[in-house]
C-alpha cells in the first residue's frame, strides 16, 4: 500500500501537467467569457445527477455531460430566448453533436437589467 | 392526464400523397435532413396546438428535463384534446431531424400553434412569470373549467 501511493501522485500530478482533466468546463469558462462579457457568470456541473439516466448509460462521459449556466450580458438585449439559448448554443455546436460530449446545457441568459429586476424580487 | 402520444410514423403513414412542390433551398439554408423527414416533422408540429417533442411518453417520461416540461403544461391546464406528444427516442430519424428543423440541440422542444417556443429552461420561466399562462388563455388552450350548475 505505502509503496503505491507516491506512484499514484505522480500521474495525478501529470495528468495535470499534460492536459486538464475538465476540457468541457474550461471551454464552457472560456467561451462564454470570450463571446459574452458577462457581467455575472456561473457554470454548474450536474453531471453526477444525471450519470444514471437511460440516455447516459454507456457514455464514457458522465462527469461532464450536464451544465446550469447562469450568464447576465447585454448581448441578450433586444433578443428573444430561443434566440438568446440558441447564441449559447451555438459555442458547443461541436460538442453537443458528439455522443460522448456535452449531453444537456440548462440555461438562464439574462440582461443586466433583467438580472436587476430579478435580484429585486 | 390523458395526454396523448402519438408517432411520426403513423403520420407519415397518413400524409397524402400531394405534396407542396419543391422549391429551391438557397445554399445557405441547405438542410441536411431530407424532405421526407422535414415535411413529417411539419405535420407533426400541425397535427395539434400545443406539441412537444420529448423523450419518453407523458406517462413514463425517460429525461428529467422532459417531465418537468409536461408537469408545467399540466399544471397550466392546457387541454389534452389540444395536446400531443411525440417520443424522440421512438424514432433515431426524428430525434436528429427535429433538431436540426428546429435549430436547437437538445430535447424537449415544445410548439404552441407552430411556433416555437423554447426547451425545458424557457417553459419554465415562462410559466414562472406567468407569461405561458397568458399564451395558453390567448390561444384558447385551456381545458375547459367544469362547469357547476348552482342555482
Amino acid at each position: 500500500m505505502l509503496r503505491i501511493r507516491p506512484v499514484l501522485r505522480q500521474t495525478t500530478l501529470l495528468r495535470h501537467m499534460s492536459s486538464s482533466n475538465t476540457p468541457i468546463t474550461d471551454a464552457i469558462n472560456s467561451r462564454v467569457k470570450q463571446e459574452f462579457t458577462p457581467v455575472f457568470f456561473k457554470v454548474n456541473n450536474d453531471s453526477h445527477k444525471h450519470a444514471h439516466h437511460a440516455a447516459m448509460r454507456g457514455s464514457d462521459n458522465t462527469i461532464e455531460s450536464h451544465f446550469r449556466l447562469t450568464i447576465v450580458s447585454d448581448k441578450f438585449e433586444g433578443k428573444s430566448a430561443p434566440i438568446r439559448h440558441r447564441m449559447v448554443y451555438k459555442l458547443f455546436e461541436e460538442e453537443m453533436a458528439q455522443p460522448n460530449g456535452l449531453h444537456a446545457l440548462s440555461l438562464t441568459t439574462k440582461t443586466p437589467k433583467e438580472w436587476e429586476a430579478l435580484e429585486k424580487k | 392526464m390523458a395526454f396523448m402520444q402519438r408517432s411520426i410514423f403513423a403520420l407519415r403513414a397518413a400524409t397524402p400523397a400531394m405534396r407542396a412542390p419543391a422549391f429551391r433551398i438557397a445554399p445557405s439554408m441547405r438542410r441536411f435532413i431530407s424532405t421526407e423527414t422535414k415535411d413529417a416533422i411539419e405535420t407533426a408540429i400541425g397535427t395539434a396546438p400545443v406539441v412537444l417533442f420529448m423523450k419518453g411518453t407523458p406517462e413514463f417520461p425517460q429525461c428529467g428535463f422532459s417531465r418537468a416540461t409536461i408537469q408545467v403544461l399540466g399544471h397550466q391546464g392546457v387541454d389534452p384534446q389540444k395536446f400531443a406528444a411525440f417520443n424522440v427516442l421512438e424514432d433515431e430519424e426524428l430525434r436528429e431531424g427535429i433538431k436540426e428543423f428546429s435549430q436547437w440541440p437538445t430535447i424537449p422542444q415544445l410548439y404552441i400553434n407552430k411556433e416555437f417556443i423554447g426547451g425545458c429552461d424557457i417553459v419554465m420561466s415562462m410559466s414562472q412569470s406567468g407569461e405561458l399562462a397568458e399564451m395558453l388563455q390567448q390561444q384558447d388552450l385551456l381545458a375547459p373549467e367544469e362547469e357547476e350548475h348552482m342555482e
